[in-house]
């Protein structure tokens, strides 16, 4: 039993997004996360949605505290296979599924369906991740997806997640039913921005609260959001209004005009 | 037919004043002299200019959608056959999917024939390579002095860090993304310096993120664009927030890791985007060239849409 899990190969990382070795590594064993302030108890089993070729599987498998199950499930089946004959070896308690959903740009060999279960029991898990995923799914997707999470997580269990924010304020030409922007005709799922009104809604919906919410480095990128099981007296320590909204993807070098001031012209007054 | 374009109470196809169409622009007269209409519809604009006084000397309307073109033949040229109509047979997956599948076609007139290109709620639908095309096509056809009235949903890329670089397009519809196609401000104004135009006039829309109107005129050596950019008018974007845009913490770099082996690697290996089902499968088909095949989807969406 090798004591280093191996790297993945350099294709696999480009395909997820980050190439740096560094990146999948954690010299030091420090826990995941931890300068967010998720208590130890937090990693003892951990299910990572989008797990990819297993970069945080790999850092966890680095960490002390090791979680004691890890379950990561992914689209991409030739990474569940990589993952597989490669890390489960260096732990058996770290299990890893292909998520047989349809992904135009990181699956389109699968079923098309677009979604599926989370093949665990409910209530199992301590930490649910998942990074760069609800970045890629559609609103009804994600609806689904929230609730799956909040299945599986225990009563004190956390779940990390990361959204690209924006408000529809300012966007009027959104039906009722619209909450996301797409980049790309050809493939929306390249990145889906929310309305960030709709998710704490769906949050609620889900039976989840907000625990945590850090804004980007950088206006637009993913905000990171952990999510709790709803008590009785949740409070959501989510941004609304005002406050964060210099964060938002579409924020621009002045605040949203108010409707009620009068459009005005830019350029010549008539001058024929 | 009215219910289509949009406006259906008959007052917006009507003008009992006789007063010139784009009234409150106070646009000189010998401007609608000859207009060329880019998606006419089913002709309200054609229909206002008909009973305006003067009335232009000659029309030229186009519109993709092939039945609407035949109503204003049969109804609005016999009033006055310098009124002419024609369809512009180009795909178009919410307005006339039964189309010729291409993304672009010339304008059927001679250069330099126009004194006023209307093109009304057509940008807020192109994609990003038939807005490049057709912003030329306007160019070509605007007289020295011509101008054309345009309108468009804007934002502005700083605070979309994700976007390619050669992107400049948000899209509000999953499935039919040309409902709602918004621009980058900065990516419109060197497309149309590009095409050998400059902006006359920006009118700043009523509610922010709703359309702008921008009036269009062919360049010359020392034009300066009336256009507001950087702080100026961002506060009427798509996008704008209660709070002026912070100023990063990071770099991209930071974020985004140090990926630059990433883009080169990706490209060799990243999958085919497949055809899926409804307007993105008529899309993929559409560069395909699949006419049959698109027929085919067109007739089962509409059949499920009766149904």
């Amino acid at each position: 039993m090798p004591d280093t899990p191996p790297l993945p190969p350099l294709e696999m990382r480009a395909l997820v997004g980050q190439t740096d070795p560094q990146v999948f590594d954690n010299p030091s064993g420090t826990p995941i996360y931890v300068h967010f302030g998720l208590p130890l108890e937090a990693y003892d089993a951990v299910f990572d949605f989008g797990c990819g070729c297993g970069r945080q599987a790999r850092q966890l498998l680095l960490q002390s505290p090791r979680p004691h199950r890890y379950v990561g499930i992914d689209v991409h089946e030739g990474m569940i296979d990589w993952c597989r004959k490669n890390l489960t070896p260096v732990d058996p308690h770290f299990q890893f599924r292909h998520h047989d959903v349809y992904s135009p740009t990181y699956a389109p060999g699968n079923s098309r369906t677009p979604t599926r279960a989370f093949p665990v029991e409910s209530g199992a898990f301590t930490l649910v991740l998942a990074h760069s995923v609800f970045t890629h799914l559609h609103q009804a997707q994600s609806e689904y997806y929230l609730q799956e999470v909040a299945r599986i997580l225990r009563p004190d269990g956390l779940a990390f997640t990361s959204w690209f924010f924006f408000e529809r304020a300012s966007c009027p030409f959104l039906d009722k039913s619209q909450h996301t922007l797409f980049v790309n005709e050809l493939d929306p799922t390249q990145a889906v921005l929310y309305d960030r009104e709709w998710l704490i809604g769906a949050v609620r919906r889900a039976g989840l609260s907000v625990w945590r919410t850090e804004p980007p480095a950088i206006p637009g990128h993913q905000w990171m959001v952990f999510l709790a099981p709803r008590s009785a007296d949740a409070v959501d320590r989510f941004p609304l209004g005002e406050q964060g909204a210099e964060w938002l993807s579409g924020a621009t070098a002045r605040p949203m005009a108010s409707p009620r001031d009068a459009a005005t012209a830019v350029g010549p007054k008539p001058r024929w | 037919m009215r219910g289509r374009v949009g406006p259906t109470d008959p007052r917006f196809f009507d003008n009992p004043t006789g007063g010139p169409v784009l009234d409150h622009f106070a646009l000189p007269p010998e401007t609608y002299e000859s207009v060329f209409d880019f998606g006419c519809g089913c002709g309200r604009q054609a229909r206002l200019m008909l009973q305006q006084t003067p009335r232009p000397r000659r029309y030229v309307g186009i519109d993709v959608s092939q039945e609407m073109v035949r109503w204003c033949q049969e109804n609005l040229s016999p009033i006055d056959p310098g009124f002419r109509f024609f369809h512009h047979d180009v795909y178009s997956p919410s307005y006339a999917p039964e189309n010729s599948v291409r993304l672009a076609a010339p304008f059927p007139i001679e250069d330099k024939a126009f004194t006023l290109v209307l093109a009304h709620s057509v940008f807020t639908h192109l994609y990003q390579s038939q807005t490049d095309y057709y912003l030329h096509e306007v160019a070509r056809i605007l007289r020295p002095g011509g101008l054309a009235f345009t309108t468009w949903f804007f934002f502005d890329r700083a605070s979309f860090p994700f976007l390619a670089q050669d992107r400049a397009c948000l899209f509000g519809d999953e499935t039919a993304p040309s409902e709602a196609v918004l621009y980058d401000r900065g990516w419109f104004i060197e497309t149309i310096r590009a095409a050998g135009l400059r902006v006359w006039r920006t009118e700043l829309p009523p509610i922010a993120g709703y359309q702008w109107t921008v009036f269009l005129t062919p360049r010359s050596r020392d034009s300066v664009d009336e256009f507001p950019l950087g702080a100026s008018g961002a506060d009427w974007l798509c996008g704008a927030t209660e709070k002026s845009m912070a100023s990063p913490r990071a770099s991209l770099e930071d974020v985004a890791g140090k990926n630059r082996d990433c883009a080169r690697v990706a490209a060799a290996r990243w999958p085919e985007p497949p055809a899926l089902t409804g307007a993105l499968a008529e899309l993929a088909l559409l560069r395909a060239g699949a006419r049959g095949r698109l027929l085919e989807l067109a007739r089962w969406a509409a059949r499920r849409l009766r149904r």
